[in-house]
């Protein structure tokens, strides 16, 4: 797809509603499970747009290089690599499984994180604009045209996308979850002027350390914190009568400062999703085959590296859409460059599709929903 | 200088809750004030309830059933838990925040902990019957509810000291325990430096004997056994004759004795000092100033102890400190503050729901409640909550109870109700920065602002 058919497409926002369904065999079957990564993916480095010519001098030192050998992106075509960290994307792109979105954006278009999750999640257009989440709406419709199916929200609480009239299920591990990385060097900055409560955040933050490097692959650090959860997720799914739709998120991509690039901070949360993702699949076996897997973020991140060698807020990211369901190995949507012109206030990627588009055809994949039901019920003001 | 509302609700109070802020515009420590009126009480088990399982533990005793005897012991430790978790919860909730944090600074002066059996199923009824009618009156007061009360009678041996002369001392060969002696001089009254001796101890040991709970045929068989509730007078346990504390000689017979030496022991110069200080730490600053303790001191004395007079006093020095938080919160006076301004959804705890998040969370925190592990009871000074693993196991309840509120509650709602228009530009941009609501949220509670008081 080019910029003009997908300009052309955009007002027919249901392009691939009016697929051939298998109906009720595949809704019996079908999962859908929809991973929120909070804090804005910087897309540029996940899907790397190695041929874009401006791509290597607006990131400097973020830069991932383009494919061949080791420490190098991981080739999808002749346009776009993955980061070396996402190997298990990478095998599931070379079987067919996994569809790459490079230039997303919901139709939020400030940089609050807040604003924009809420948003992505209501499912409308205006954050705070419904008090119920998209995934509860859509579980309701479901339940009109197939009957009650369950829903799943894996954390300690129930997310806004699940939140409505539709009764879900909540899981999380018995004991407390590690809290992301993230959290600790916001306390850090939170502490700058308080000695006593820098100085305990410090010693602590050594003592993890060591733990972590005692046990690497064992820790309950926030890696296998996420794993355990999209295993779990998997498994409790995969049961012929289990959820067959769940929500999970990860936070820690709110990259401004030491970001890295093959290696680094973003590298290391794009291993704990890899992997998650991987566990996901293991975890749902056989179910596997008929499930259906959307990776977004609220915003991507600022086209240029900032000062202090990170990105800040900014529009458009990458999605992702994977699952042995997907039946397509493929970069889809358009590219809109990097040239200066061509960014989105001068400073971000430029979306050329919606979040939204992306949901409604896997919601249209998985369940067979009309066009009518999904914008006029879940994603209300889209069409 | 007045008092603030910040601190007014989080120093004095238990931190605020929605709303709550507002309601401090004009006049914060007549408002404290008249918190401290009237209240009510949380639902506790009462000495009755405790009674009736105790008499019901001893009848399967004597009938040899074991499976009986394990039930009630469950039963009893059962009355714990429930009444632990109806304290906390009540602290949530309470309209009248400064009251409830004066029960629990007592109540943890006079500190019983929950690790001995028969000391358990009392431990409620305690806090309800020799604490909380007692905390706007006359330490002596307290004092003396305190002393005679079974949770303090077992917790500190009493009820095994038998005076060597008694009728019961004579034909056992048994004798005294100067356990609780010892610490109403020390911990209680006096403090350690209180100027008392070894033969003052164990003189009022002696005192003491015959001061014991009803449980058990021992206390049921003697003659002439005058019981109050769970306390029980046993003459024929109590050492006869004049005994001599800090120079005074008591000439009293039976309880009178006791009862005139706490009276005394309440009434004593270095009793005032030492609560004064006590005071002063929890309020005021962990080492406060001379000045400061002089003035509380002051009130105490020339009070004769009238605790609403000494409360007075550190309402008045409160309206000179500086308009920052002074004191590091315990886990349990964070957890009640992160809890009154979230509701306990925060902690999954539904309406009609079990409770028990409460007390996991705040055993997870090493603060369960009564359960000090001493007479001392908790400390209340920073360095005894501020180790890395403590500020560890905060930073991960928050971050799981921020995530349970994330979907529900806006970081900056919760900024307004804990700090109105006093929020500090490092917290507020750290919230405008943060990457979630979720990490919004763990941010304000683990703040300097919110893990201080």
């Amino acid at each position: 797809m080019n910029r003009r058919q997908f300009l052309a497409g955009s007002g027919a926002f249901l392009s691939l509603y009016q697929l051939p369904l298998h109906a009720a065999e595949v809704q019996s079957q079908s999962r859908l499970v929809w991973v929120l990564l909070r804090g804005a993916l910087d897309g540029l480095s996940a899907l790397v747009p190695y041929a874009d010519p401006h791509y290597r001098a607006l990131r400097g030192g973020l830069s991932i290089p383009a494919p061949g050998g080791s420490g190098t992106s991981l080739k999808l075509d002749g346009n776009f690599a993955l980061h070396p960290a996402l190997e298990n994307m990478h095998q599931l792109y070379q079987r067919g499984n996994l569809i790459a979105y490079p230039a997303v954006a919901s139709p939020y278009r400030e940089r609050s994180h807040f604003d924009g999750q809420n948003l992505l999640e209501n499912g409308g257009v205006r954050p705070f604009g419904h008090a119920d989440g998209w995934i509860n709406r859509a579980l309701q419709q479901v339940a009109m045209r197939t009957g009650p199916v369950r829903g799943l929200a894996v954390g300690s609480a129930v997310p806004l996308s699940m939140q409505g009239s539709a009764s879900v299920e909540a899981w999380s591990p018995s004991v407390l979850p590690t809290p992301d990385e993230d959290l600790y060097v916001r306390l850090a900055q939170l502490y700058d002027t308080d000695d006593l409560l820098s100085a305990r955040l410090q010693s602590l933050q050594r003592t993890r350390d060591d733990v972590m490097d005692m046990a690497a692959s064992d820790a309950a650090g926030p890696q296998q914190a996420f794993r355990q959860m999209a295993e779990t997720a998997g498994r409790l799914m995969s049961a012929v009568d289990g959820p067959r739709v769940a929500s999970l998120e990860l936070g820690g991509w709110d990259t401004h400062a030491n970001q890295g690039s093959v290696n680094g901070r973003l590298a290391n949360q794009l291993r704990i999703l890899d992997q998650g993702l991987l566990a996901l699949q293991q975890g749902l076996g056989e179910a596997w085959q008929h499930t259906r897997v959307v990776v977004m973020t609220e915003f991507g991140r600022t086209a240029r590296a900032n000062g202090s060698n990170g990105t800040d807020h900014g529009t458009a990211s990458a999605a992702f859409v994977l699952g042995g369901a997907v039946q397509s190995g493929r970069v889809a949507g358009d590219w809109p460059g990097l040239a200066e012109a061509d960014l989105y206030q001068g400073r971000d990627l430029r979306p050329t599709m919606d979040t939204r588009q992306i949901l409604a055809d896997q919601l249209s994949a998985s369940f067979n929903l009309s066009a009518d039901e999904i914008t006029g019920a879940i994603f209300p003001g889209a069409a | 200088m007045s008092l603030s509302a910040v601190i007014a609700t989080h120093r004095l109070g238990l931190g605020p809750k929605p709303g709550e802020l507002e309601t401090y515009t004009s006049g914060a420590a007549q408002k404290l004030r008249d918190q401290l009126i009237s209240a009510g009480v949380p639902a506790y088990a009462d000495a009755d309830q405790v009674l009736a399982l105790n008499r019901r533990a001893q009848e399967a005793r004597q009938a040899g059933d074991n499976d009986m005897q394990q039930e009630i012991q469950r039963q009893r430790r059962q009355l714990y838990v429930t009444d632990a978790i109806a304290r906390t919860r009540f602290a949530i909730e309470t309209d009248q925040p400064f009251r409830e944090r004066l029960v629990h600074f007592w109540s943890n002066h006079f500190a019983v902990s929950a690790d001995k059996q028969e000391t358990i199923p009392w431990i409620g009824s305690f806090e309800a019957e020799a604490i909380r009618p007692h905390i706007t009156g006359r330490f002596g007061d307290m004092l003396l509810a305190a002393t005679r009360h079974p949770a303090m009678l077992s917790y500190l041996d009493n009820n095994l000291s038998i005076g060597p002369n008694s009728q019961a001392g004579r034909r056992a060969d048994r004798g005294i325990n100067e356990n609780l002696a010892r610490e109403v001089l020390e911990l209680h009254s006096l403090g350690v430096n209180g100027g008392y001796s070894q033969a003052d101890v164990t003189s009022l040991a002696r005192i003491l004997t015959g001061w014991t709970l009803v449980a058990g045929p021992i206390v049921e068989r003697m003659p002439q056994v005058q019981r109050d509730g769970g306390f029980a007078f046993v003459p024929a346990m109590h050492e006869p004759g004049d005994h001599q504390v800090l120079g005074k000689v008591y000439d009293q017979a039976g309880q009178a004795q006791g009862r005139a030496v706490l009276a005394d022991l309440a009434a004593h110069p270095s009793t005032a000092q030492h609560l004064a200080f006590k005071l002063a730490r929890h309020f005021l600053a962990d080492q406060p100033s001379a000045d400061d303790l002089a003035f509380v001191e002051t009130a105490w004395r020339e009070s004769d102890g009238d605790l609403m007079q000494v409360y007075d006093a550190l309402l008045a020095l409160q309206a000179k400190t500086e308009d920052r938080p002074v004191k590091f919160r315990t886990p349990n006076e964070w957890l009640i503050a992160c809890l009154r301004a979230m509701g306990m959804t925060a902690l999954g705890i539904r309406p009609a729901g079990n409770d028990n998040p409460l007390q996991l969370a705040l055993t997870r925190l090493n603060q369960p409640v009564w359960r000090p592990g001493s007479p001392a009871g908790w400390g209340d000074t920073a360095d005894r909550w501020d180790s890395p693993d403590a500020l560890g196991k905060r930073v991960e309840l928050a971050n799981n109870m921020a995530e349970r509120m994330a979907a529900r509650l806006p970081a900056t709602e919760l900024l307004g109700i804990l700090f109105g228009e006093q929020v500090e530009p490092a917290l507020a941009r750290a919230v405008t920065n943060a990457e979630s609501n979720a990490q919004a949220l763990a941010l304000v509670l683990l703040s300097p602002q919110m893990l201080r008081r």
